[in-house]
């Protein structure tokens, strides 16, 4: 019997027959040696309890892949980027809709808004090249129409005195053309004024959003601040190293 | 009340999926320490944890249950493992970290265990590991699925295609080289503790 290490090991793990179990035990209590080993080897089946692996998180789940490719991660802009980019969108679809001329020379930056003028730069006052300013113009189109119809009435008093052949019907006309002009600059500049605020709208919700975030993050901050102070921390740390120092094992 | 592994595994079969997360989330645990104790690295055994459950998936559908759903799960794990280290031509090591996070230690299971009992079963877990590590093959994986997973000699010698005979053996030299280098270390016996 006990050249059968294939019994013991099977005592060792309770897992031989009932009449085998007593037959081995009957031979336990007569053989030293085999008893030796069987209690030197349960020792180190408890030694081994003692190696655990670490704990990960582990959270394995097997997903289906999507029909569609996945499309890129957007990228996650800070918030200072953030509001930048989002100020670029804005001007860039304000700049669109309202059709405005932006120049950048020698004289800085200049925008135009409303329809264009034919002389950019006659009302563009000179600005040092290092500081670049941004002026805004918008053209008063009322006054050119007064202008313009002004104009006319000195074309048609000066036709009069000459040979006072202008048909009344063209006095009609001027006015019929000067009221339409009048109109699509006053819906053009309604159109305009309405994007501007729709935008800007847009933009102080995004700020607003932003702002929220940011306050949440910084809150939060101060709570883990306040939870472990890091000299709190330390002192605990060095408690436990002390500790754990007094009472090293101490292999032979 | 929860499914039985034979359940879930059914309930996969017919394409549901939350069933097979359900036979993960039960088996990853024990199959990531079966990685562990065989390769030694924390990364590698998630790896072929990882690895593991992905090929149980991929081939759920030529599994017959002609053993249980664990054993197979651990005949894929082992495969994976003895494929990594033909790979990497290396032998498996202990990989412990040197220093003791004390205050990770304190706020370990068993509520009983002193900081001091705490400490002496890291450090002995440490050599035991190494210990291990030392051990050829054969023998490590016999006592690592006998000692922590608790399979049966007929389930040790039908997951290593090997006689139950030869299961045997292995577990008894592996553990008497054991109990002789844990000696040679510095560990005592522990006689009816």
């Amino acid at each position: 019997m006990c050249d059968s290490k294939e019994l013991l090991v099977s005592f060792l793990y309770g897992e031989l027959e009932p009449g085998e179990t007593d037959r081995f035990q009957a031979h336990l209590g007569q053989c030293a040696e085999c008893r030796a080993d069987v209690e030197g080897l349960r020792s180190t089946q408890r030694h081994l309890a003692a190696w655990s692996p670490p704990e990960p998180d582990l959270g394995f789940q097997i997903i289906r892949a999507p029909a569609t490719p996945i499309r890129a991660p957007r990228p996650v802009w800070g918030g200072t980027w953030g509001l930048a980019a989002a100020a670029t969108l804005v001007l860039a679809t304000g700049a669109a809709i309202a059709n405005v001329d932006m120049r950048y020379g020698a004289d800085g930056l200049t925008l135009r808004t409303g329809w264009r003028s034919s002389a950019p730069s006659a009302n563009v006052l000179p600005t040092s090249a290092s500081a670049a300013s941004v002026r805004t113009e918008t053209v008063d189109w009322k006054a050119q129409a007064q202008a313009l119809d002004l104009r006319v009435r000195q074309l048609e008093a000066s036709l009069n005195a000459g040979n006072g052949a202008v048909p009344a019907r063209a006095d009609a006309g001027t006015d019929a053309v000067l009221r339409r002009v009048s109109e699509l600059v006053a819906q053009s500049e309604s159109r305009q004024q309405r994007a501007v605020v729709a935008h800007l709208d847009r933009l102080s919700q995004d700020i607003d959003a932003r702002r929220k975030v940011d306050l949440s993050l910084i809150d939060q901050g101060l709570m883990r601040l306040q939870t472990t102070s890091g000299a709190e921390l330390r002192q605990s740390r060095d408690l436990m190293q002390r500790m754990y120092r007094a009472t090293a094992y101490q292999p032979r | 009340m929860p499914s039985t592994d034979e359940e879930l595994v059914a309930l996969s079969m017919g394409g549901d999926l939350d069933s097979f997360n359900q036979l993960v989330l039960r088996w990853e645990r024990p199959i990531y320490a079966l990685a562990y104790r065989v390769l030694g690295r924390e990364e590698d055994a998630r790896d072929v944890a990882q690895e593991t459950f992905l090929r149980a998936f991929r081939a759920l559908k030529g599994f017959r249950g002609q053993s249980k759903f664990s054993s197979w799960l651990y005949r894929i794990a082992l495969n994976l493992c003895r494929d990594w280290i033909r790979r990497e031509r290396r032998a498996p090591v202990s990989q412990v970290p040197e220093g003791i996070d004390i205050a990770e230690l304190a706020g370990e299971a068993i509520p009983s265990e002193s900081i001091e009992d705490k400490v002496s079963r890291h450090q002995l877990g440490r050599v035991v590991g190494r210990v291990m590590a030392g051990l050829p093959e054969e023998q490590r994986t016999a006592i690592i699925l006998k000692e922590y997973h608790g399979l049966t000699f007929q389930e040790i010698a039908e997951l290593l295609d090997c006689p139950l005979s030869t299961v045997k053996t292995r577990l008894y030299q592996g553990l008497t080289v054991l109990r002789r280098q844990l000696q040679e270390a510095g560990v005592k016996s522990t006689f009816g503790a």
